[in-house]
């Protein structure tokens, strides 16, 4: 093992320097053997665990050091001359630009001055930490129009990354506080905007976006009332296999329109899978199984919310003052519908 | 836990790993137990750290922190991230959640930076810990058309309080606030249950109102929260009411200025009076008066620009990002300087 003198070697994960002979050293092995990943001033050495095979100091990094990253290894060996080795350093072929964004909701041409919040999916996962300075709203003229977001730092993503929540924010949004008072809604009704996401965010795996992405809308009224499901339109299935229609006056949350209905018949679930058209304005439920003839029953969860953060029952911001509003609370609703008639193809 | 003996949650959990999946928001209980926030698990962790002798009593003081700590996990500065930090106050050193990795996938580990400035890892699988699922959303589950699980709470802030670990999330789907108030120690049965928690404006408008950040504070001797909203600086809320299915209105103390929200906060006493500091979004480091902060009432009337709590801004303190309190005189406080990132020990103002 020690022919050749002190050396350091790599063995798999693993780093083995030789020969040390005797007691484990009074600094622990740290003292003499240890693996740089950084020149920076005053940077440490990687963690990891340090055992003994023979004459062999073994140290296993924590984590599989990243193969870019140039590694040194220094061994201090018992009355010889230290010995340095280097590592790793395989520079990482560039990452063609291939993740886009795919999809931004509302995806409404005209959004209401109180909108709360928009959804913007990923063809990949995105890296995390860095949303905010690659997001930005300019005004008709192109100008950023700063305090728009809820920028928090930990950012609403969806489990895997993919899909990012952008409050705007509710400061602005809700009647009667300051910076409503003050600033006013983060969208004026009347006036055109673009939201602008720069080509320079990476995704996970470190490669820029393949191109940048715009979307200009014009900003309407607010919407201020409670979702109402008597406005509702359903479409029974004009099929065993097609879907139950059903048509909304206003845009739904993409989010919470697809996991906030269900169907019944007779007391139990009927597995669907909701699918939105017309600008989240359409919700077409598919059965997973083909319908069964008879009364079934479409259920709104209470969660459900428009664009706007309206629930049924219960608009965003609640006006007290309002006899209407006085008791108003979130409810789900249900409305029956009666498959029939599938004999049609 | 280690405060007061659920011994059979704490053995049963001895042996198993806490499976992190993230850490977002830490805290500590007392005798070193740290609390851990997982949004991506939808889970606290409570890990008996046993660091409960003093580390001594000098600065904290670490440079380049992403820096170091991509050093120390074999990676790039740019692959790690700090999304919180505290103070263990049994001990006096810093703990710091960090993910390792650029994405959503990234490792979730806790570090620990003593008074030299030393970093270790707190070993997850070996130091017992007991955990509590936040999950009684209705249908989080549900699964979108590819069969994805889209939603999440993210862990804003948590804190011990009266025997609570109080956590506050924000969705990233419906906007209703998720603060939860879970008796500690854990218990097996019983579930982080939600409560709703409402702001109210000019005894008008009444809204959900998620918690962005918050501390513990006495009020006459009984705890509440001094609390953040996404929309609205400062609010008191009296712990006994956060009960179960509850539904809680925040009382708005202060506004500080338009277009900002605080980031993160620490009370102490200083001559003998009472201050709150505070991270700010937009307006730097505030340093609040607390005295009498009990006497602030409910701000009802319409204003513009500031009221309530009086205050001044450090103007010394720039790109704090996240405050805890390290001793009776000092704050640790993470500074953003440009890129960097770094830990500092500033006198309390």
């Amino acid at each position: 093992m020690s022919e050749g003198g002190p050396r350091i070697e790599r063995a798999g994960a693993a780093f083995r320097a030789t020969p040390w002979r005797g007691a484990a050293p009074d600094g622990g092995w740290a003292a003499v053997f240890a693996v740089f990943a950084s020149e920076r001033d005053g940077a440490p050495p990687l963690f990891g665990r340090y055992a003994r095979a023979g004459e062999a100091i073994v140290f296993t990094p924590r984590f599989a050091p990243d193969p870019a990253l140039r590694l040194r290894a220094h061994f201090r060996p018992a009355g010889a001359e230290p010995v340095t080795a280097w590592f790793g350093g395989v520079p990482q072929p560039p990452r063609a630009p291939t993740t886009r964004v795919v999809s931004l909701t509302p995806s409404a041409a005209v959004w209401p001055e109180n909108l709360l919040r928009l959804y913007i999916a990923f063809s990949a996962p995105m890296r995390i930490g860095e949303a905010w300075s690659h997001i930005r709203m300019l005004d008709a003229a192109g100008r950023p129009m700063g305090g728009m977001f809820v920028e928090i730092d930990q950012e609403l993503w969806d489990p895997k990354g993919q899909r990012l929540t952008v409050l705007l924010d509710p400061a602005r949004i809700k009647r009667g506080l300051v910076d409503h008072i003050n600033e006013g809604p983060p969208l004026a009704a009347g006036g055109r905007c673009t939201l602008e996401i720069d080509a320079y965010w990476r995704d996970a795996a470190g490669g820029l976006l393949a191109e940048p992405f715009a979307k200009t809308v014009t900003i309407g009224p607010p919407i201020r009332a409670a979702l109402d499901p008597a406005a509702w339109r359903l479409t029974p299935p004009a099929g065993p296999g097609e879907p139950l229609v059903v048509d909304v006056p206003r845009p739904l949350d993409a989010a919470l329109a697809t996991r906030a209905f269900s169907v019944r018949r007779d007391g139990a679930d009927v597995p669907c899978q909701v699918k939105l058209d017309r600008e989240e304005t359409r919700l077409l439920i598919w059965p997973q199984t083909p319908w069964t003839g008879g009364p079934h029953t479409l259920r709104a969860d209470a969660v459900l919310e428009d664009i706007c953060g309206n629930r049924i029952g219960r608009p965003f911001d609640i006006d007290r003052h309002d006899p209407a509003q006085g008791d108003a609370a979130a409810r789900p609703a249900e409305i029956g519908f009666d498959v029939s008639n599938l004999s049609r193809p | 836990m280690a405060q007061s003996g659920d011994t059979t949650t704490l053995e049963r959990s001895r042996s198993q790993a806490a499976e992190l999946k993230s850490a977002s928001a830490l805290a500590f209980a007392p005798n070193g137990v740290l609390l851990v926030g997982d949004s991506l698990g939808g889970a606290v962790h409570a890990f008996e750290t046993g660091d409960v002798t003093s580390s001594g009593s000098g600065p904290v003081q670490v440079e380049d922190l992403t820096g170091k700590i991509a050093a120390l996990l074999g990676t790039t500065p740019d692959q790690v991230r700090v999304p919180d930090i505290a103070v263990n106050p049994a001990s006096g050193n810093v703990y710091l959640a960090v993910a390792r990795g650029a994405g959503a996938d990234a490792e979730a580990l806790i570090l620990k930076v003593d008074r030299s400035g030393a970093i270790t890892e707190l070993d997850q699988d070996a130091t017992p810990h007991t955990s509590i699922a936040l999950v009684d959303q209705p249908d989080a589950d549900k699964v979108d058309r590819r069969g994805n699980a889209l939603r999440t709470d993210t862990i804003t802030d948590l804190g011990y309080v009266d025997g609570k670990v109080v956590v506050a999330g924000l969705s990233n789907e419906e906007f209703a606030s998720t603060l939860r108030a879970i008796p500690c120690p854990f218990s097996s049965i019983e579930k982080g249950a939600a409560i709703e928690i409402w702001h109210g404006a000019h005894g008008q408008y009444e809204t959900n109102a998620p918690i962005r950040t918050f501390i513990p504070y006495e009020f006459d001797g009984k705890p509440e929260i001094l609390a953040s909203y996404t929309c609205t600086p400062l609010v008191r809320i009296a712990v006994e009411k956060l009960t179960p299915g509850a539904k809680v209105m925040g009382m708005t103390i202060a506004e500080l200025g338009n277009m900002n929200r605080p980031l993160d906060m620490i009370a102490y006493r200083k001559d003998g009076v009472d201050h709150i500091l505070m991270a700010n979004s937009n307006r730097g480091v505030m340093k609040l008066d607390a005295t009498d902060l009990g006497s602030y009432h409910q701000i009802t009337d319409k204003i513009a620009g500031t009221k309530g709590v009086p205050y001044e801004t450090i103007t010394a303190l720039e790109g704090v990002r996240r405050l805890d309190r390290l001793d009776d005189g000092h704050a640790l406080a993470m500074v953003a300087t440009g890129e960097a990132l770094n830990l500092t020990t500033i006198a309390l103002p």
